[in-house]
């Protein structure tokens, strides 16, 4: 079909355009060159707006001003049918002169949106408050608010030919390492797909390992940490109407600093750290632990506490290995209730789930006491880490761990954590080490991973596996 | 590849836990007692058991011609298999110490499950008695025993004797081991009544009693956390009790004879008579002490030595320094006829808060 | 290809140095020499620095050929066969007792297999999961303290020179892998110092931490027990009484197994790294078929006679390819030259 061999294009072509869509506002302009189409959808656009910039541009046009059509917010083009739709999908305002072939296109959007709120999973006791929304333009005024320096780049990509998914992506020119940057545009080249709706669809395209359980792009909807990592010289990435910001590349450790770590004292935001490496250790080996002594190596008991113990599995009917799975599944099920329900209720479940039912679990001989207590540690234990993706991977990691400790004791769980480092030790975040600085092993950087050093410098992000010439690192 | 994981772990999931023992399938053994039984070794075991959240205590006994075999014995007879993972304490009986006490121990340190951190002690008389305690004490044989040795360390009657330790000691030639002593009193109470010497790997059927096994822990600079020493002074005028606060020791040995040198710190604890803000009466007091150690002192090397039994580890420093006196034959031999003087010196440093 | 610094090249070094060998070798080079243990262990010391600055000085020489290469190899293979059959001798043991061996072992050779397929800075940097693990053990060892019997440092007994030199040969089971110097020396940044103050800190800790042990289990144990104790290490863990857990002993062991492991990894990676370089052959067949024969002849020697053979004849053939042959290699490299 298409319009432009039609020497007319007038309400009706355009409207066909659209498949007669009841939001699309097609009306017959005036205008000092001759007669135009104006098109708009009126769900997108903010009609007054629109009036008030035609009004403006019209007066420019008969004044015979150069590039009438040019101003800060319309813009002049041949017509052509893409473009109309991609614009006019885009929200934007056209207006159409069949008998020159152009088309200005004015924006003038309606926004609907949030103010930039706290994100609900990131939240900070100190620092600053605002988050990420759906509308990557907003997202990136944030940033540049807080970054006003001329090297940091916005680039746009828009995915397939037909939609108008667009990828935002920002970098800072002198600290971002220009190979990364290539690749990631590669990668972004190679994507086949044509709509994305989420950043997770995404995620899954620019990883290396999908089935690693380890994030290789560092999720977050707070502007500051985006800010922060930027200064490392990593990408960040909006994927549009989605309110989170992607970093990559990123090292496991990133997901294990909080943005308000450096706005408290120097003690107490290493013992925070500190309390944080413990909470993943505690989150991941705890009830494989309790398993392993209770199955394999109950001799380790302290004499004080071997008859407690005893006495509170003694007539438990399973094997520690179900009844930890048994808690496990009804403490997830309580989690993944409590998210989807209203938040009224899903406190309610809370209470109802861990109080009454824990208990009634308890008494009805299913489980023990102490593994409630041993599966409750590790559920808490599991939320302190400050990314939602990694506790998430974490706390899905306990189960191999689970598994190996019923097998094997100790020595299973020993085993599994050599496999776990070697599978951290390999792993990249778009071909940078994740693992860094344990890979390539820098002991000066070791220590800003467990304590909260006093600030002095970004660190860029490790670019190789191994050491070339010159030592990397503290460099900036 | 993959399958073949899954294959690999579906088999590992069905076959594992080769070496699983579950905690809830032992039963955990505190105490356990060995005796000699005729040619036979007879094992007796107290171990709690747990029945619908309660704890009860059961006894359970074995005999066989060794430590194992009893034990297995006892097994057949048991609810669930006995653990010695958690023993706290074992008995052995005289009669089996004066053989080799080396010899059904020896178990106890080849498989690796077992605790040898556990106390050791020796008693005297029937087993049995010893596993069946009189009402008045209230309590359960596998908490009373734990208790009771713990008490005695802390309060220096004993030293601290784990199954580890006396293996070690047992194996050193220059060194004789002494185990806490048990007797039953008039009431069949179990008491730890002393201390008794081991030459090589026997007992020799003597023991030091209460003080002397309190002074001969001080000898070896081996203190508990209290130590305490009652004295009558000046024939039973009044008591006086003292709290060891530390003990220096210096030995010189040549090679005839070995000087022993204590400066022993001490703090009084109850002196009725009073009147120690006097210069004279606290010197008076300190000589009067140092020559009543002195002598208990003397009482207890006269002891070990009829027992033919070093058990102050003088051999090892013999041994380290002074070959010829080593080399001049077995050193317990030589201990039992070796001359030792003790000189000992009292310092009075604390009163406390009465002068 | 790959660099080292020269952190990442010494903690590699020393894992390979100490990994299974730490935990048994103290017992039969101190029956062996008396209590003149520490005072040889001081020589013996002394002769592992001067074998490292002799190895710092002609590493360029260093140039071994297809054969020689092969022979390594070959002496790898035997050196993990024989540390593996030790580990599972070990674990069959203390704490595995019903377990079919090869299970343990295929778990074992299973990750160093992972680990190997991996690329090579994985396996370089591997050695930092031992570092949380040292400290731990110091501390679990050093609760020894109180129980230590400093006499027993004496008699020295230096006149006769013949216990002397088997307490000395002995001591060589501490210097296995030395050779490796040699091999990774070639990797270690250019601009990165080696002589000097780093080989001497190398030096320092090296022998600090085996005299530590050696001076451990001598104060420790009276020299007629110490006949009958397998791992002394071990032991004297588990002749410990502390208070918030029992049995220190177990978790040294676990300490161990992750050690000693790494060290197997280590070894197979020596193993397929210089036969990639002279072979040119970087096919998976070959590392799989390597781990194979490893569970297998590992499996088959884990009795007490078998284990025993082996960690005797180690030695010998460790000094041959610690000594003997980098000197053959580094004489015949001159000859070349000139």
């Amino acid at each position: 079909m298409g319009i432009e061999g039609n020497s007319v294009i007038d309400k009706k072509t355009v409207k066909q355009l659209f498949f007669d869509s009841s939001d699309l506002v097609v009306t017959d302009i005036d205008w000092p060159t001759g007669k135009g189409v104006l098109c708009y959808y009126s769900s997108l656009a903010d009609g007054t707006e629109v009036n008030k910039q035609i009004d403006i541009i019209q007066q420019r046009a008969s004044k015979k001003i150069d590039n009438w059509g040019k101003t800060a917010v319309s813009d002049v083009m041949p017509f052509s049918e893409a473009d109309l739709v991609n614009s006019v999908c885009d929200g934007l305002s056209v207006i159409i002169f069949q008998q020159s072939k152009v088309m200005v296109t004015i924006s003038a959007q309606s926004t609907i949106g949030r103010t930039p709120g706290e994100p609900a999973t990131e939240q900070v006791i100190r620092g600053p408050h605002d988050g990420f929304i759906e509308r990557t333009q907003q997202n990136i005024t944030l940033i540049r608010q807080k970054l006003s320096r001329n090297d940091l780049v916005v680039r746009k990509f828009k995915m397939g030919k037909k939609t108008t998914t667009e990828i935002t992506y920002l970098f800072i020119d002198s600290i971002a390492d220009k190979e990364v940057i290539k690749l990631f545009e590669s990668r972004l080249q190679d994507i086949q797909e044509e709509t994305i709706m989420n950043s997770g669809e995404f995620e899954d395209y620019l990883e290396e390992s999908i089935f690693s359980p380890f994030p290789q792009l560092l999720t977050t909807e707070r502007p500051d940490r985006v800010v922060f990592n930027l200064m490392e010289g990593k990408i960040a990435i909006f994927v549009n109407n989605s309110p989170s910001a992607m970093i990559a590349p990123v090292s496991f450790f990133s997901f294990f600093q909080s943005p308000d770590d450096f706005n408290g004292r120097v003690v107490v935001g290493s013992f925070f750290r500190l309390l944080r490496v413990m909470s993943l250790i505690m989150a991941i080996y705890l009830p494989a632990f309790y398993i392993a002594v209770v199955g394999f190596h109950s001799e380790i008991l302290p004499i004080e506490l071997s008859k407690k113990v005893k006495l509170a599995i003694n007539e438990i009917p399973y094997r520690p290995i179900f009844e930890a799975i048994i808690l496990e599944i009804f403490i997830e099920l309580i989690r993944e209730a409590s998210i989807r329900l209203p938040k009224p209720i899903g406190q309610t479940i809370g209470v109802v789930g861990g109080l009454i039912i824990g208990d009634a679990i308890v008494n009805a001989g299913l489980v023990s006491n102490l593994m409630v207590i041993v599966v409750a540690l590790t559920a808490i234990s599991s939320f302190v880490i400050p990314t939602v993706e990694m506790n998430m991977s974490i706390r899905i990691l306990r189960f191999p761990f689970m598994l190996a400790a019923a097998m094997f004791g100790f020595f299973g769980m020993a085993i599994g954590t050599l496999i776990l480092v070697i599978h951290l030790l390999t792993l990249t975040s778009l071909k940078q080490p994740y693992f860094s600085p344990f890979i390539p092993l820098d002991t000066s950087r070791i220590l800003h991973v467990f304590l909260r050093v006093p600030y002095s410098k970004f660190h860029k992000q490790q670019k190789t596996f191994t050491f070339i010439g010159k030592k990397k690192g503290r460099k900036s | 590849m993959k399958k073949g994981l899954l294959i690999i772990i579906m088999m590992l999931l069905l076959g594992g836990c080769w070496d699983e023992a579950q905690y809830k399938d032992v039963t955990i053994v505190p105490v356990m007692g060995i005796e000699k039984d005729g040619e036979e070794i007879k094992t007796i075991f107290s171990f709690p058991t747990f029945e619908n959240g309660m704890i009860n205590y059961s006894t359970s006994e074995g005999k066989g011609f060794s430590t194992w075999n009893a034990r297995y014995d006892a097994n057949q007879r048991t609810m669930e298999a006995l653990n010695l993972a958690h023993l706290e304490v074992l008995l052995v009986s005289d009669n089996l110490a004066k053989k080799d006490i080396y010899e059904p121990l020896d178990m106890f340190f080849r498989t690796p499950k077992n605790r040898i951190t556990s106390y050791i002690a020796i008693i005297e008389g029937d087993m049995e008695q010893y596993f069946n305690l009189p009402e008045d004490v209230n309590t359960d044989v596998a908490d009373f025993y734990p208790e009771l040795l713990h008490t005695a360390v802390l309060y220096t009657f004993v030293a601290e004797n784990t199954l580890g330790e006396t293996a070690k000691i047992l194996r050193e030639e220059s060194m004789d081991l002494s185990l806490p002593y048990m007797t039953l009193n008039e009431k069949g109470i179990p008491t730890v009544e002393g201390i008794a010497l081991f030459s090589n790997y026997k007992f020799t059927g003597k023991t030091l009693r209460k003080e002397e096994s309190i002074a001969a822990n001080i000898m070896k600079d081996n203190l508990g956390k209290h130590t305490y020493l009652t004295y009558k002074w000046r024939q039973k005028e009044s008591p006086i009790t003292i709290e060891i606060i530390s003990v220096h020791r210096k030995i010189k040995i040549t090679h005839d004879k070995i000087d022993l040198n204590y400066v022993i710190d001490i703090g009084v604890d109850e002196f009725p008579k009073n009147g120690l803000y006097k210069n004279d009466m606290r010197r008076e007091t300190e000589n009067f002490l140092s020559d009543e150690m002195k002598r208990d002192f003397n009482k207890v090397i006269q002891k070990t030595q009829e027992a033919k039994s070093d058990i102050f580890g003088f051999g090892r420093r013999v041994h380290a320094f002074h070959s010829e006196l080593w080399e001049r034959g077995d050193w317990q031999e030589t201990y039992a006829t070796f001359p030792i003087e003790v000189d000992v010196k009292v310092r009075m440093k604390r009163t406390n808060i009465l002068d | 290809m790959f660099t080292l610094s020269r952190v990442q090249f010494f903690l590699f070094l020393f894992i390979i140095q100490t990994g299974t060998v730490f935990i048994s070798f103290q017992s039969r080079f101190i029956m062996a020499s008396d209590h003149n243990a520490w005072v040889i262990f001081i020589f013996a010391g002394s002769l592992h620095y001067v074998q490292l600055l002799l190895f710092e000085k002609f590493h360029k020489r260093f140039n071994p050929g297809k054969a020689v290469s092969h022979l390594y190899i070959a002496y790898w293979i035997i050196i993990t066969i024989s540390f593996l059959s030790y580990i599972n001798y070990t674990l069959s043991v203390w704490i595995f007792p019903h377990t079919p061996q090869f299970i343990t072992m295929a778990t074992i050779v299973g990750v160093s297999l992972y680990a190997n397929t991996r690329r090579p800075e994985t396996i370089i940097n591997l050695p930092i999961v031992i570092i949380p693990l040292i400290p731990i053990f110091i501390v679990f060892l050093f609760m020894s303290l109180p129980d230590l019997v400093w006499t027993r440092l004496f008699p020295l007994d230096v006149m006769e020179y013949k216990p002397l030199l088997k307490g000395l040969f002995l001591s060589q089971a501490t210097f296995i892998g030395i050779e490796i110097f040699l091999f990774l020396r070639q990797y270690v940044k250019d601009d990165e110092q080696v002589k000097g103050k780093p080989i001497f800190i190398y030096q320092s800790i090296w022998f600090l931490f085996f005299f530590t042990t050696v001076i451990f289990v001598l104060l420790y144990f009276p020299i007629s027990g110490l006949k009958f104790v397998t791992e002394p290490l071990l032991q004297l863990l588990k002749y410990q009484k502390v208070t918030f857990v029992e049995r220190l002993d177990m978790f040294f062991l676990y300490i161990w197994v992750i050690w000693s492991a790494i060290t197997v990894i280590l070894y197979n990676f020596m193993i397929i790294h210089t036969r990639k370089i002279h072979f040119k052959n970087t096919s998976n067949r070959f590392i799989i078929l390597l781990h194979l024969i490893l569970v297998v002849a590992s499996v088959y020697l884990a009795t007490k006679d078998r284990v025993e053979i082996v960690r005797r004849a180690i030695i010998y053939i460790h000094i041959v390819f610690s000594i003997l042959v980098p000197i053959i290699v580094i004489l015949m490299d001159r000859r070349e030259k000139k």
